[in-house]
């Protein structure tokens, strides 16, 4: 077990539950995030109600995943962590303002007695935030960031520079795989005239998501001079491109009635771990690249830039069992909830 | 550094933890009202305590869901506003807000969803256990958390990385099972009983005070006012005891909190007061000899003072904030004391239905131990300025001050903007409360499932 001693294991180990983490959020919040968006679309309040159901029971636990992540970089790699918050510190803001309304969103809009259309709008706006905010921290690590010797965002630089054409059509690429999630979900959650709507707007939403994840990797792959010279990165690549397409290619072949309802909802998941391990394999062992020079970079084994060896290990050690633990109620949880909600499910508790 | 940036940072902080600490002690409270309720209804199968325990969990919804709303904000601002802190003890503190939210607040948030909607999806006693993990998941929450906290005023189990200066992990458990933790995470976890059940109290009040469904709201005024009771009483010995702790590790923080500059024999006990910084003295009501026989059980001991070397040597926070704080939490705790053992008494002689006034008071004494967990809060957090890591002689570890726990260059527009888009969102929290607690109380506390209707039909 000599590896055990060897930080450059631990701290791919922990490159690789960030990664996990971010995808668990992109996959269950991501479905969240998506019906949010739609809920003041749909016709009446009782398809609000219908869908609101469907996440109802989960959504928190999901949302949960995000704050694994987050809390992860905090607890293994600090300096990136201090060095993502404070240089993309607005961002991170209007990060914070979507997390904290979709709950009171959410409160707001079950028991409001009258008319419920500012709460509906408060949800859209707050699942919007999340994802696209989210996808333009990732786009922007990918991108690269004003990183000085300091190993912080170099103070000549204002906070617009995060928005770069990749970062901007990450961000987009990620609001469109939660909108493709958000249909596909509540196609094998619901029926009726809800699911026959979410059918509908499941081509629309698989088209958005297929153009925004090419544009995004013609531009991380040329524009931004982002060179395929590791085999990992090939493989990433490869391997995400089969997911991706596939995934995508399935949605496109299932999104009618005959097909079985939870058809779309597992292959758009699909998108979503292609999209990741593509991402994964680009960026391993980066972080955050730097735009000022590349020895400014920051890598999981960049010196100083992650925790000492008996921290990532504890943690190490810790988190797997509290995940496997998690993964097993996870589970059950979406058991005890499995099956077609309406607007009258969960009416009483 | 910008003078600026620090000030408005610490604001944002204060109100920040401030305004999320009136959510997790409700949910403490009311998790531990409804496990107490199932497993009474578990063993003596009557219906009452699955209707109270089943009104508690409408309240814990909102609760819970402003909770995490104002919570999940803080671990970001470590980052943000406080980088210099976040890379210094990230190998400590990253670590235990990571265990906290992987092993205890996935536990909360998972069972509460089982909480919320699973009464007719599984059997009773699977809603027990449930009811038994929130319990133990939000508790356990509370402890890393106050872990955490506790470790910054005395820490241990760390260690300094020799390549980059910055602190490492040593020993884990000496980092949770740090001097001051367990007597904190006590007076934390009995003041949020406490809030929980005065809550229910004040419900209570509000059902009997319009005689609506009085039979169950009496039966929610003995078993709540109970709890209300027992906690209200043990905390004063508790936070006693924790007195006493804070003097032994921060001399400093004990010292402002009473007042006493010099060193005295018979130090007097302040009541009320208020502090003459520039002449250090108290002008108030004094119990003489009092504060000595708190600390020793002798009227004549000598209380050193904050201009005794050995109590100001790591510098002395902002003597009349804690000084003023203190006095609050005190008196709210005391005065829903008061209140609780007339409303039992005039309860346990039937009477008090009739006492429309009285049952007013009642219904706001709820508020009292939100007054006391926020102004303790204070306490505690502004009594150990100018330290965010407090300093270990023992160790040789110098501390790290707040000043130097910013993130450098932070700019200032940056923070105003921050700072105002909180505020917003908390006054709009704080509409969503106020507005939505009182449309949940009011649908009943058995409410028929016709009325639970939440479209329109």
């Amino acid at each position: 077990m000599d590896f055990l001693n060897n930080i450059f294991f631990w701290q791919s180990f922990w490159f690789l539950v960030i990664g996990s983490a971010l995808f668990l959020f992109l996959w269950l919040d991501g479905f969240d995030q998506g019906i949010g968006m739609t809920l003041p679309f749909l016709k009446d309040d009782h398809q609000r109600r219908a869908a609101l159901n469907a996440i109802w029971p989960v959504w928190d636990g999901n949302e949960l995943y995000g704050l694994i992540g987050g809390g992860a970089i905090f607890a293994t790699f600090p300096v990136v962590f201090a060095s993502l918050l404070s240089g993309l510190y607005p961002w991170v803001v209007l990060l914070l303002i979507g997390i904290m309304m979709r709950p009171i969103a959410f409160e707001a809009w079950n028991n409001e007695p009258g008319n419920k259309a500012i709460w509906s709008w408060a949800f859209a706006v707050s699942s919007f935030l999340i994802p696209f905010v989210a996808g333009v921290a990732l786009g922007t690590t990918i991108a690269g960031m004003p990183i000085n010797a300091d190993q912080v965002w170099d103070k000549g630089h204002g906070f617009w520079e995060a928005l770069s054409p990749l970062s901007v059509l990450c961000g987009l690429a990620v609001v469109g795989l939660a909108l493709l999630q958000g249909s596909a979900y509540l196609v094998k959650k619901t029926s009726g005239e809800l699911q026959a709507q979410a059918r509908k707007d499941l081509t629309p939403r698989t088209i958005f998501a297929g153009v925004s994840l090419v544009l995004v990797l013609v531009f991380a792959l040329f524009d931004q001079g982002i060179f395929v010279n590791k085999p990992l990165a090939i493989a990433g690549i490869v391997v995400g491109l089969v997911f991706i397409l596939g995934g995508l290619g399935g949605v496109w072949l299932h999104r009618d009635d005959k097909s079985p309802d939870a058809a779309p909802y597992w292959f758009s998941s699909a998108v979503i771990a292609g999209t990741m391990l593509l991402v994964g394999g680009l960026q391993f062992p980066t972080l955050i690249r730097s735009t000022i020079d590349p020895a400014f970079t920051l890598a999981i084994n960049t010196p100083g830039v992650s925790n000492p060896i008996n921290s990532l290990a504890l943690i190490g050690g810790i988190g797997a069992v509290a995940l496997a633990v998690t993964a097993v109620y996870t589970v059950l949880i979406y058991r005890v909830f499995k099956g077609k909600v309406d607007h009258k499910s969960n009416a009483h508790y | 550094m910008d003078e600026m940036s620090l000030i408005l940072s610490r604001i944002q902080f204060a109100m920040s933890a401030g305004y999320h600490f009136i959510f997790p002690p409700t949910t403490l409270g009311l998790a531990f009202f409804i496990f107490l309720s199932e497993t009474f209804h578990l063993t003596t199968k009557k219906e009452f305590f699955r209707k109270l325990s089943s009104f508690a969990v409408r309240i814990l919804t909102l609760v819970f869901a402003l909770g995490v709303a104002t919570g999940l904000l803080l671990p970001f601002m470590f980052g943000m506003n406080w980088a210099e802190f976040a890379k210094h003890a990230g190998a400590l503190f990253g670590v235990q807000l990571a265990v906290e939210a992987t092993v205890a607040f996935t536990i909360e948030s998972v069972f509460i969803g089982v909480l919320f909607f699973g009464r007719d999806k599984i059997g009773a006693f699977w809603y027990w256990f449930a009811a038994f993990m929130v319990f133990f998941g939000s508790h356990l929450s509370g402890y890393i958390i106050i872990a955490a906290n506790s470790w910054m005023q005395t820490p241990g189990g760390f260690g300094i990385d020799p390549a980059t200066g910055r602190m490492m992990m040593v020993d884990f458990w000496a980092f949770n099972f740090n001097q001051s933790v367990g007597i904190r995470f006590a007076h934390v976890v009995a003041a949020a009983w406490m809030v929980g059940a005065f809550l229910l109290v004040g419900c209570a009040a509000w059902f009997l005070k319009h005689e609506k469904e009085v039979d169950l709201a009496k039966k929610l005024m003995t078993f709540a006012g109970i709890v209300a009771l027992v906690m209200a009483a043990a905390q004063p010995l508790i936070g006693h005891a924790s007195t006493l702790q804070i003097e032994q590790t921060q001399p400093g923080k004990g010292a402002a909190m009473e007042g006493i500059y010099q060193t005295t024999q018979g130090a007097p006990l302040y009541a009320l007061g208020w502090v003459d910084e520039k002449n250090q003295k108290v002008d108030g009501i004094a119990l003489p000899g009092m504060l000595s026989f708190f600390y020793t059980f002798d009227f004549n001991s000598v209380v050193k003072g904050m201009n005794d070397p050995e109590v100001n040597k790591h510098g002395l926070p902002p003597v009349q904030w804690v000084f003023q704080n203190f006095r609050l939490m005190v008196m709210a705790g005391v005065t829903a004391l008061v209140v609780i053992i007339l409303a039992l008494w005039f309860h346990y002689k039937d009477t008090l239905v009739r006492k429309k006034k009285s049952l007013t008071i009642v219904m706001w004494t709820a508020v009292l131990p939100y007054v006391a967990v926020v102004t303790g809060w204070f306490t505690a957090e502004i009594g150990r300025q100018p330290w965010v890591i407090y300093p270990v002689e023992t160790m040789g570890y110098p501390g790290l001050s707040t000043a130097d726990a910013l993130t450098k260059n932070l700019d200032q527009g940056y923070v105003w903007f921050s700072l105002i888009a909180y505020f917003v969102v908390y006054a709009i929290c704080t509409i969503v409360f106020l507005r939505f607690l009182p449309v949940i109380v009011k649908k009943g506390l058995d409410p028929q499932p016709a009325a639970h209707g939440k479209v329109k039909e």
